[in-house]
């Protein structure tokens, strides 16, 4: 049998008991003997077998070790997973999706728990986003439970979880930047730090933020007393799970701190994106998506997902969106929730997309790696790109066509009122933004297959495939 | 009122339960595991008061079959 060489993924790399290969579009996992007894005690209990059923946790089967070659004749047992359809990190989350994945990763643990297992770790990259249901991925996070100890992974669900919605939740700062420039998370003392006198009347946020804090700043000048205290009792299951549980009623109430006069429920009725051409957009989108029948499809800026919706009923397997508007992506996380849709709204600003980063600047794959689509949707969008953020039109459709073989671009003249707006207060220097220059530059490098004005002031849909 | 007395005695337990090295390539930090041990204290404490409470309630009414709900069973209907 002849099995190309498997390539490790640069982010496997923290826990030394496992590690991740790709090979063929296929997900392995190759285990030390430790994380193999582990994962077969784990195993044991039924619990997982259980999870995998219930989709808590990707498919994984054990394989024979020779399909990672050499470095399979290594490893005492080597794991085969389903692969996600599309992987997202926790800074391009919105907050309902955050919360999401925090109470999920408690109810798992609880879960386990009763079993007699326990999570190694709380790190919220362990999450992944199937439509809107979170997943687990790393089956190696669980182990046997030992009676008596402490959840070790506690500061690690604070800093990733607690801290990010706490963020939003009190200080209505979303928490997508601060999470995407430390890539572990809010820290106990900036979050302390940041914490007003009010919040800390909540007890549940004085105990993990404020108390934890102190202790810990205390712990660092008393180092040997603090050991000592921390060796003397353990925790019971019993008060384990109370924890869990009592996280897990503090994060269920949280929801962002949104200005005065908005709601989540009225966003989708008031935005004034497109309302009067919406019918012949859609019937565009519509016969687009019946032609290119995408597995993979990209919607960039998807607002609360109306077109991804429309996608969905006539012919994409899969749609992941992007928006930078947080109301916008909470909303269409509840309607891919509601809906049970094949639909995961994820946070970008496309004029700064998630870069490669972390160690050696490859742990964390950057946007360009990951959003390759079979087709894209760029509705409404073009405009803010090259005259919200002054990126020349070429460089705008150089990059939207990079993303996706085929797709339907929107061009959003100046004499429409959306682009007025924007024009209002400044200088127009954009001389060479005109639906002509935007008609030749894509057909310069595409073939533009359909073309529809859909409005008065002249929105034009444009339907094209690479040459 | 049996429940809350097995918990008092699961957290006492608790407390006199040694701590375990559990396999972990995490440093957990010794702030949290402090407030873990002194979660494991406030818990007893919070049951003690509820079990106080309970008393002074029965005192005045008879318990009804819907105080016994299990926590699990309050989180599912939470949920919904």
């Amino acid at each position: 049998m002849h099995w190309k060489n498997p390539e490790r993924v640069p982010g496997s790399f923290r826990d030394p008991g496992s590690h991740v290969y790709l090979l063929e579009e296929s997900v392995y996992r190759s285990l030390t003997p430790t994380a193999a007894a582990a994962f077969e005690a784990v195993r044991r209990t039924g619990v997982l077998d259980s999870l995998i059923s219930e989709r808590w946790i990707v498919r994984t089967e054990t394989v024979d070790p020779g399909v990672l070659g050499e470095i399979g004749q290594s490893a005492t047992l080597v794991l085969q997973h389903e692969k996600v359809p599309f992987l997202s990190y926790p800074y391009e989350w919105s907050f309902a999706q955050l919360r999401s994945a925090a109470l999920f990763h408690l109810d798992l643990h609880l879960r386990l728990l009763e079993y007699g297992i326990t999570l190694n770790d709380s790190t919220a990259y362990n999450l992944q986003f199937v439509g809107a249901a979170p997943i687990f991925i790393d089956v190696t996070s669980l182990r046997p439970y030992q009676e008596g100890e402490y959840w070790q992974a506690h500061r690690q669900f604070c800093e990733q979880f607690l801290h990010p919605l706490l963020l939003h939740s009190v200080l209505g700062i979303p928490h997508n930047a601060w999470f995407r420039g430390n890539l572990d998370g809010l820290p106990l003392d900036q979050m302390a730090a940041l914490s007003p006198w009010w919040a800390c009347l909540d007890w549940r946020f004085f105990l993990h933020v404020v108390m934890q804090n102190r202790l810990q700043q205390w712990a660092e000048t008393k180092r040997d007393t603090a050991a000592a205290r921390v060796r003397r009792h353990g925790l019971s299951r019993t008060a384990f799970m109370a924890l869990l549980r009592q996280l897990r009623r503090f994060i269920k109430k949280l929801a962002p701190r949104r200005p005065k006069g908005s709601t989540w429920g009225e966003y989708a009725t008031h935005n004034t994106y497109e309302a009067g051409e919406s019918e012949a957009k859609r019937k565009f989108v519509e016969s687009f998506i019946q032609r290119a029948r995408p597995r993979l499809l990209l919607d960039l800026g998807c607002n609360t997902g109306d077109y991804s919706v429309v996608a969905l009923q006539h012919g994409a397997d899969y749609v992941v969106g992007f928006d930078a508007d947080q109301q916008a992506l909470n909303a269409a996380f509840h309607r891919s929730h509601r809906e049970h849709l094949a639909f995961l709204p994820l946070y970008q600003d496309l004029a700064n997309p998630s870069p490669d980063q972390g160690w050696k600047q490859l742990e964390r794959s950057g946007l360009g790696n990951r959003a390759r689509g079979q087709a894209l949707l760029a509705l409404a969008l073009v405009h803010h790109l090259a005259i919200g953020r002054n990126i020349p039109l070429d460089q705008v459709i150089n990059a939207l066509i990079g993303m996706a073989p085929r797709g339907v671009i929107e061009f959003v003249p100046k004499a429409d009122p959306t682009v007025q707006k924007m024009l209002a207060l400044r200088e127009d220097i954009f001389c060479d933004y005109t639906s002509d220059a935007f008609e030749r530059l894509l057909g310069s490098q595409t073939q533009i297959v359909e073309k529809q004005t859909i409005s008065a002031s002249g929105r034009t849909l444009y339907a094209y495939e690479l040459l | 009122m049996q429940s809350y007395l097995m918990v008092v005695q699961l957290l006492l337990w608790s407390l006199a339960w040694p701590v375990q090295e559990a396999y972990a390539y995490l440093d957990p930090g010794t702030g949290s595991l402090l407030l873990q041990s002194l979660f494991a204290i406030v818990a007893i404490i919070g049951a003690g008061i509820s079990l106080f409470w309970e008393r002074v309630r029965g005192l005045f009414h008879k318990r009804s079959a819907g105080d016994a709900t299990p926590e699990r069973n309050r989180d599912a209907l939470e949920e919904s």
